[in-house]
């Protein structure tokens, strides 16, 4: 602290006010924290299950209005979206995880994998409305699996 | 003219405060989870927000007070230091949320990969921080950031319920609040908290400084922080009211900045979209510039350094290095590769530990007419200053139990 100048009317810094400061920030990183840490369980599942849900959802539209972006827009979009989902599966498979959730895990894995492989060739196909046509095809299939595992639910 | 001029400081500061990287991710992940229930969170956090800056425009303009001298002297230096460290560690965090906002629209904009637009708009961002003179800085963003009333627009032309949005105007619990009411409580603390995020304030109240505002200029201060913040709140409805018309009723509830767009695209397609991103891109990005010059205001007003963006850099060395080094620790919080969504939501809710401890200074110096003379608070302002204290009150005691019941909004 020597590179400041003097602090006119500088007072002790009070430790209890301190602790109690930082007991609050503590208390506030905790939730972040703890749920990196602790296994993935049922509430876990259903947020995963939930967000993919809306992120396959959200591809749907993004294809959907194609004509209305730009090519940039939907290219970077679907290899967010894909990024994203990938990310989370990378998670959970490198993660810990409460054995009752194995099947769901199993299959979060699954439809996970292969939206973001799906994602990863929408990208390209920015100027290809047969392949977009297909994708689209082939998102609203894992919108359905998704349906039928009771995603969000 | 001077006094249209005179606006763009407040709307760079309300497009900045509430229309960043946080209220487009906040906003439209509430429309898109709510519909039109949580338009009431906004009105009252822009209501707080107007009162307050004005209040502390008025501060800085009659006792040449900035935010961090007065929390320094009415909060006494142990607890003005802990106020200090959190709205640092806030300006910090959101600088990082706002820079990668910023490196997301340039890539939807040119389609270069992330890590090449967080670098260039890094670059971008200091160099226009060094080059601009406060003035030019203010109404080049306040003035680009116009481009976000596509929103507004946009939610016309999709056809706005204006029976739901009447509704969503009153504090409410939706039918679809009850299977997650901590959810619901989550967007409420996140959207008011968006709205009132104390950078706001240290950038308001130090800009009014900087640019040698007098007594005369007390009506253009009421002004500025009325007709600026209700701007950027009307924008922020605009944004809920496009998520609800376009995103709930296909389920989407995003969790990505590009899904903000999707309102323009459906309204209005291409010219939509590049009208939206270009504001967006603005408001982030006076935003990410507000944060660091705030936590540099800050610093340097709390131990009594030198400051000021108008001085030569040379002249104010600390508060030089300390804007920069707070961009540099937003560039090394974005290369661990954190999703600079997920450091604007723990940004804004932690931003509520400080915001009592910024705002209880303003209010007890705005009714000091020791230090304000005729221009102390009246009757109004000082029942509006307690009322909205209390709300901010309210809200950080809100927040931790929130944060854990809801895990984060995903419940």
């Amino acid at each position: 602290m020597s590179f400041l100048p003097p602090i006119p009317n500088a007072e002790r810094v009070d430790r209890r006010i301190l602790v109690a400061f930082f007991a609050l920030l503590v208390l506030l990183v905790a939730p972040g924290v703890w749920s990196g840490f602790s296994p993935a369980g049922a509430d876990t599942m259903r947020d995963a299950f939930s967000s993919l849900q809306s992120t396959v959802a959200q591809a749907i539209l993004v294809v959907e209005e194609r004509d209305r972006e730009t090519e940039a827009y939907f290219t970077s979009e679907m290899e967010d979206l894909g990024a994203s989902v990938d990310e989370a599966r990378t998670r959970l498979l490198g993660g810990s995880y409460d054995p009752s959730v194995a099947a769901d895990r199993r299959a979060f894995v699954e439809t996970a994998r292969r939206f973001s492989d799906l994602a990863e060739q929408l990208a390209l196909a920015a100027d290809d409305p047969a392949r977009l046509r297909t994708g689209r095809a082939s998102l609203e299939q894992i919108k359905g699996t998704l349906e039928q595992l009771g995603a969000g639910g | 003219m001077k006094a249209v001029l005179g606006l763009t400081l407040g709307i760079m500061t309300a497009l900045g405060g509430f229309v960043d990287v946080g209220e487009l991710v906040f906003a439209s992940q509430a429309g898109g989870r709510f519909g039109y229930a949580l338009l009431w969170p906004v009105v009252i956090g822009a209501a707080a927000i107007i009162v307050y800056s004005e209040m502390c425009g008025r501060v800085a303009i009659v006792g040449r007070r900035p935010v961090f001298e007065l929390v320094r002297e009415r909060l006494g230096f142990s607890l003005g230091l802990c106020a200090l460290i959190g709205a640092t560690i806030m300006n910090v965090l959101t600088c990082a949320a706002e820079v990668g906002g910023v490196a997301i629209i340039l890539r939807l904009i040119v389609g270069l990969p992330y890590g090449l637009t967080v670098a260039g708009g890094l670059v971008a961002l200091i160099v226009v921080v060094s080059v601009l003179p406060f003035d030019k800085l203010e109404r080049v963003f306040g003035l680009m950031g116009l481009f976000m009333l596509v929103f507004v627009v946009s939610a016309v032309v999709l056809g706005v319920d204006w029976g739901a949005a009447a509704g969503g105007l009153v504090p409410n619990v939706p039918a679809s609040a009850g299977a997650a009411p901590a959810t619901y409580a989550y967007f409420v603390v996140g959207l008011v908290a968006a709205t009132i995020m104390p950078y706001e304030v240290q950038f308001y109240s130090s800009g009014t400084i900087e640019e040698e505002k007098t007594p005369d200029d007390l009506r253009e201060n009421g002004v500025v922080a009325g007709f600026g913040y209700a701007f950027g709140s009307v924008v922020t409805i605009a944004i809920i009211v496009c998520a609800a018309e376009v995103l709930q009723p296909r389920g989407i509830q995003p969790a990505d900045i590009g899904a903000s767009f999707l309102g323009p695209i459906r309204a209005l397609a291409v010219v939509g979209l590049l009208a939206a991103l270009l504001g967006a891109l603005f408001a982030v990005g006076g935003a990410a510039i507000e944060t660091s010059l705030a936590g540099a205001y800050g610093i340097a007003q709390f131990f009594g350094l030198e400051w000021g963006k108008e001085k030569s850099p040379w002249h104010v060395p600390r508060f030089t290095v300390t804007w920069l080094a707070i961009f540099g620790l937003a560039a090394l919080i974005l290369v661990t590769g954190v999703d600079p969504v997920d450091v604007t939501e723990y940004a804004v809710v932690f931003s509520v530990v400080v915001l009592p401890l910024t705002y209880l200074p303003i209010l007890l110096v705005a009714r000091d007419r020791t230090v304000m003379g005729e221009h102390v608070n009246n009757r109004v302002a000082n029942i509006a200053g307690l009322l909205c204290f209390a709300l901010v009150v309210v809200v950080a005691v809100a927040a931790v139990p929130v944060l854990y019941l809801s895990r984060l909004g995903q419940a």
